[in-house]
C-alpha cells in the first residue's frame, strides 16, 4: 500500500510545469558543439572528445548523490572537501601506514558515508537548514583533508592507487565507461521506479510526502550518506589521477556541481532534477572551458560566461514557470 | 523590552533570543581576547596587533552587508568577488592617472552596481538568492580577470602616498579603517533598532509573505540591503588595496565564506529574521583571533578549519535544538 500511493501524491502536487530540465542543456551544449566543430580543427577529434569526458567522469560521480540531494530540497555543499578527503585519507593510509589497497578504499569511503549520514542526521534530528550544516562539514573536512596533505610532505600515491583511475576496458577508461552506465541507468530509475519516484514527491512537499506514508527522514539521511560516498568515489578516482595530495583537488566544486545540476533542470526548491542533465551540464562546463583553451582564451574568463548562463538559465526558467 | 520590533513578538521574547544568540560569539571573543593577552604576551607585540586590526576592520564591514542581508533573509556569496573588483576598479582609476577621491568613488561606485545588480536579479528577476550570487560572483571573477590580463602575479601596484595613507594611517594609534568599522557599526546598530527599514528587514527575514500582505516593499528593501552589501564589500576591498599597496587577483578569495561562518557563529541565520551588528562584528572579531591565535602558537592552519567547523556545527546545532523545542512548547509541531 506505502508502494503505491506515492505515487498519487506526485499527481495530486504535481502541477504541469514546463519541463525546462535536461532536453534544454542538451540543446545547448549541441549548439556548442556544433559552434566549436565548425570553427575548430581540433575540436571534434576523438581525442579530445575523449580527453573532455574523461574529465568528467570523476565529477560526475560526485555529482550522483548532490543531484538526488537537489530533487529531495537538500544541499550538500561539503561535497568538494569530502572529495578531497577521500582520496587523501586513502594515500595517507597507504603512504604512511602501509594499508594495502583494498581496505585503505574501504576504510576512506567508510569514513565518507559515516560523516554524511551524521551530517543528514543532525539535519533531520534538529531539523536545521542543510546549506548551514553543510557549510560547517565543508569547512571541518577540508581541515581534515589540508591535514593529510600536510603530513604526506607531497609524497606520491603508491602505483596501485595511481592505476585506478587509468583502467582501461577495450581501450576505453573504465571511468568513462561507469559515467555512461550509470547516467543510463540512474536516469531510468529516476523515471520509471516508483521508489525514486518518491524523491520527486518528497522534494515538492514534505507534509504531504509523510501523510502518504514516505519515510522522508531516512531517505534524507541515505541520501546525505549517498552524497558523500559518491563524492568520495569521485574523489579517490581523482586521486588516483592527480597522484599526490594536492590542496587545490575540490576547490569551489560545490559550487561547479551546483551550476551543472541547475544547467541540468534541478531546482533549489526541490522536486526536479535529472541525471543525464546533471552530467550533460557538467559536459557543457567542461566543453566551454576547452573551447576557450582551443581558442587561446583566457581560461578563467570561463567564468564570466558561466555566471551569465547560470542567471540566464534560471531566470529564463523561473519567469516561464510563473506565468502558469 | 524597549525594542522597537515588528508586533509579531508581542512580548520581546525574539528580542531575547537575538541576545542568546549573540551572546556565544561575544563570549567566544572575548574569551579568546583576554586568553591570548594573558598566554601570549607577543599578542600586544606592534605589528601583531596592527595585523590583527586590518584584518578585523575589512571583514567586518563586509560582515555588517552580509549580516543585513541575512536578517532580511537572503545572503550574497559575490562579496568576495566585489571585494577584489572594488579594489581593481580604485587601482585601475589610480593608474589612469586619476585623484584617489575620484578613484576611491569609483571603485565604491562598482561596488554599489554590483550590489543593486544582484538585488535586481534576486528580486525583480526572482532567481535564487544563491543561484544569482553565485553567477555574480563567478561573472565578477572574470570581469577582474580580464582586466588583469597582461599583468602578471603582482596585478596593480604603485599608488599615491595620499591613497596608501588611507589604509595604513592611524589616529590614536587605531588604524582609520578600524575606526570606520566602529563608526558603521553603531550607525547600523542604530538603523536596525531604530528605524522603519532596520524593523522591516527583520520582519521580511520572518515572514516574507506576511510582510507582503502588511504592505511592506519588500522587493525595495531587499534591494537596498544588496546594494548596500555590494558598496560595503568594494569598500574594504579598496581599504585591502590602500593598506597593501597591492591589487590583484587574490583579493579576496574565499572571504564569502569566512564572513558567512563569522556571521552564523555570530547569532545570523541563513532562514532569515535573526541576526545583529554586535553579532556579527564578534564573530568575525572571533574568527580573527582564532587564525592570529594558531599564527602565535604556530600551529598549521589546516587546525583552524577543523576547529571552526566543530564550533559552527555546534552553534548551528544547539540553536537548532533550543528552537526545536521552543516550537514544541508552543504546540507548534
Amino acid at each position: 500500500m506505502a508502494i503505491s500511493t506515492p505515487d498519487t501524491a506526485i499527481s495530486l502536487s504535481r502541477k504541469r510545469k514546463i519541463s525546462f530540465g535536461s532536453l534544454t542543456i542538451i540543446l545547448i551544449t549541441a549548439v556548442l558543439f556544433a559552434l566549436l566543430t565548425f570553427t575548430s580543427e581540433t575540436f571534434f577529434t576523438y581525442r579530445n572528445i575523449y580527453a573532455i569526458l574523461y574529465g568528467v567522469s570523476f565529477q560526475f560521480i560526485a555529482i550522483i548523490g548532490f543531484t538526488y540531494l537537489m530533487i529531495i530540497g537538500e544541499i550538500d555543499l561539503s561535497v568538494g572537501s569530502v572529495y578531497a578527503f577521500s582520496g587523501m585519507f586513502m594515500g595517507y593510509l597507504m603512504v604512511m601506514k602501509k594499508v594495502p589497497l583494498l581496505p585503505a578504499m574501504g576504510i576512506s569511503l567508510l569514513a565518507c558515508v559515516l560523516m554524511g549520514a551524521i551530517t543528514g542526521y543532525l539535519i533531520v534530528r534538529f531539523r536545521l537548514n542543510s546549506m548551514m550544516v553543510t557549510i560547517a562539514t565543508m569547512t571541518l573536512i577540508r581541515g581534515l583533508a589540508s591535514n593529510f596533505v600536510k603530513r604526506m610532505y607531497g609524497a606520491t600515491y603508491p602505483s596501485a592507487m595511481r592505476h585506478i583511475s587509468k583502467i582501461e576496458v577495450k581501450e576505453i577508461y573504465l571511468t568513462i565507461i561507469i559515467m555512461i552506465v550509470l547516467v543510463v541507468v540512474l536516469e531510468i530509475l529516476l523515471k520509471k521506479s516508483s521508489i525514486f519516484k518518491r524523491l520527486y514527491s518528497v522534494g515538492e512537499n514534505r507534509e504531504t510526502a509523510r501523510i502518504y506514508g514516505i519515510k522522508s527522514n531516512r531517505i534524507i539521511i541515505s541520501l546525505f550518506a549517498l552524497s558523500a560516498l559518491a563524492a568520495g568515489i569521485g574523489g579517490v578516482l581523482i586521486s588516483s589521477r592527480v597522484t599526490y595530495a594536492d590542496t587545490a583537488i575540490g576547490l569551489g566544486l560545490e559550487f561547479h556541481l551546483l551550476t551543472a545540476a541547475v544547467l541540468g533542470g534541478a531546482s533549489l526548491y526541490g522536486g526536479r532534477g535529472s541525471m543525464l542533465g546533471s552530467a550533460v551540464g557538467l559536459i557543457f562546463l567542461a566543453t566551454i572551458l576547452n573551447g576557450m583553451v582551443i581558442f587561446n582564451i583566457e581560461p578563467l574568463l570561463q567564468q564570466l560566461i558561466v555566471g551569465i548562463i547560470l542567471i540566464a538559465a534560471v531566470f529564463v526558467d523561473t519567469s516561464l514557470n510563473k506565468q502558469e | 523590552m524597549g525594542r522597537n520590533l515588528p508586533k509579531i513578538s508581542g512580548n520581546g521574547k525574539i528580542a531575547s533570543i537575538f541576545r542568546k544568540n549573540e551572546a556565544v560569539s561575544v563570549a567566544l571573543a572575548v574569551f579568546l581576547l583576554v586568553f591570548l593577552i594573558v598566554a601570549r604576551p607577543n599578542f600586544l607585540d606592534r605589528v601583531n596587533i596592527d595585523s590583527v586590526q586590518t584584518s578585523i576592520a575589512p571583514y567586518g564591514i563586509m560582515a555588517i552587508g552580509m549580516m543585513v542581508l541575512l536578517i532580511s533573509g537572503v545572503f550574497d556569496l559575490s562579496v568576495g568577488s566585489t571585494m577584489g573588483l572594488g579594489g581593481l576598479v580604485t587601482a585601475i582609476c589610480l593608474t589612469l592617472g586619476a585623484s584617489p577621491l575620484v578613484a576611491i568613488l569609483a571603485g565604491m561606485a562598482s561596488g554599489l552596481l554590483i550590489g543593486f545588480i544582484n538585488g535586481v536579479i534576486v528580486e525583480i528577476a526572482k532567481v535564487n538568492a544563491l543561484i544569482a550570487t553565485i553567477g555574480t560572483m563567478y561573472i565578477g571573477r572574470g570581469i577582474s580577470e580580464i582586466v588583469l590580463v597582461g599583468r602578471g602575479y603582482a596585478g596593480y601596484t604603485n599608488f599615491p602616498e595620499s591613497f596608501n595613507n588611507l589604509g595604513r594611517g592611524q589616529f590614536l594609534n587605531i588604524y582609520y579603517m578600524f575606526w570606520i568599522l566602529l563608526i558603521l557599526l553603531v550607525i547600523f546598530q542604530l538603523v536596525l533598532r531604530y528605524t522603519k527599514f532596520g524593523r522591516q528587514l527583520f520582519f521580511i527575514g520572518g515572514n516574507y509573505d506576511a510582510a507582503e500582505k502588511l504592505g511592506i516593499n519588500s522587493r525595495r528593501i531587499r534591494i537596498i540591503a544588496f546594494t548596500l552589501s555590494g558598496f560595503l564589500a568594494a569598500f574594504a576591498g579598496i581599504l585591502v588595496t590602500s593598506r597593501a599597496g597591492i591589487a590583484n587577483r587574490y583579493t579576496g578569495v574565499g572571504a564569502h565564506m569566512n564572513i558567512i561562518i563569522a556571521c552564523i557563529i555570530g547569532g545570523g541565520s541563513l532562514i532569515g529574521g535573526q541576526g545583529s551588528i554586535v553579532g556579527a562584528f564578534s564573530g568575525m572579531v572571533f574568527m580573527v583571533l582564532m587564525s592570529n591565535a594558531f599564527n602565535l602558537y604556530a600551529i598549521p592552519p589546516q587546525w583552524q578549519n577543523i576547529l571552526v567547523g566543530i564550533i559552527l556545527l555546534l552553534v548551528i546545532t544547539v540553536d537548532g535544538y533550543v528552537s526545536l523545542n521552543k516550537q514544541k512548547r508552543l504546540g507548534k509541531i
